[in-house]
């Protein structure tokens, strides 16, 4: 099952209110047939810019990071899931960043702007 | 650094200044930010890392400097840009300025304001 990795910003709420938030979410997300590895809190804090959500305008809130397995087939009813629980502000499930392979980069090439210069083919 | 140096040598003065400048290093780690500079330097590029990405912004508009100013090879421009707008949209990043925060940042972008 390939690694996703979910943004979760919730409303700012008082910490057992957080709580039921997280458990219902990551309960949702084990109902589907995940599995979760990893929680990781990023803080609360000021958002970038004030986001609307359910009729409600934010301007903090509480970053969460879950990394979880999950078949392919249900990051679609996750999202739907998601979008409609009223405390969460911006749900994203993105690939696992980890997973994606890291490929060497020479730098720029420099290219010989001689040969580039003329046309290569003959004209008749 | 010595691969960014005869680079920098074939590619002609213009180039080469840009690299110069390249070669500057912060003296002491133990500061807020990290210099990017070569492309060989720069391992893989996540969304969740406002401190790289905001190196590459302008701090008056927000906007992602291009490819003549950060000096990255295409592949690595390309992520960075895409980076750039994930964060923003995902709620990381913020759009039309640069995070207070990070303005004190070493300049890693060839770009020059005026004081």
């Amino acid at each position: 099952m390939p690694r996703y990795e979910l943004a979760l910003i919730l409303k700012a709420m008082k910490r057992p209110e957080t709580a039921a938030a997280l458990k219902r979410t990551i309960e949702a997300l084990m109902d589907r047939g995940a599995v979760v590895r990893n929680l990781e809190n990023l803080g609360e804090r000021a958002l970038p810019y004030k986001m609307s959500a359910h009729s409600q305008r934010h301007n903090r809130g509480g970053y969460f990071l879950v990394d979880f397995y999950a078949p392919t087939t249900t990051v679609e009813s996750m999202m739907e899931y998601l979008s409609r629980d009223i405390d969460v502000i911006r749900p994203n499930i993105i690939k696992h960043p980890l997973t994606q392979e890291v490929k060497e980069c020479e730098g720029i090439v420099p290219i010989p702007l001689e040969e580039k210069l003329y046309f290569a083919k003959k004209r008749k | 650094m010595a691969a960014v140096v005869a680079l920098g040598s074939g590619l002609g003065r213009k180039k080469l200044t840009l690299f110069v400048t390249a070669t500057v290093r912060i003296p002491n780690p133990g500061n807020h930010a990290v210099l990017w500079r070569s492309c060989s330097q720069y391992k893989q590029v996540t969304s969740n890392e406002d401190l790289l990405l905001s190196q590459f912004i302008s701090p008056f508009t927000g906007c992602i400097y291009g490819r003549h100013l950060t000096g990255l090879c295409g592949k690595k421009q390309k992520e960075i840009t895409k980076a750039i707008k994930r964060a923003q949209i995902m709620g990381f990043m913020p759009v039309t300025y640069k995070d207070p925060v990070y303005l004190k940042d070493p300049k890693v972008c060839n770009i020059r304001y005026r004081e």
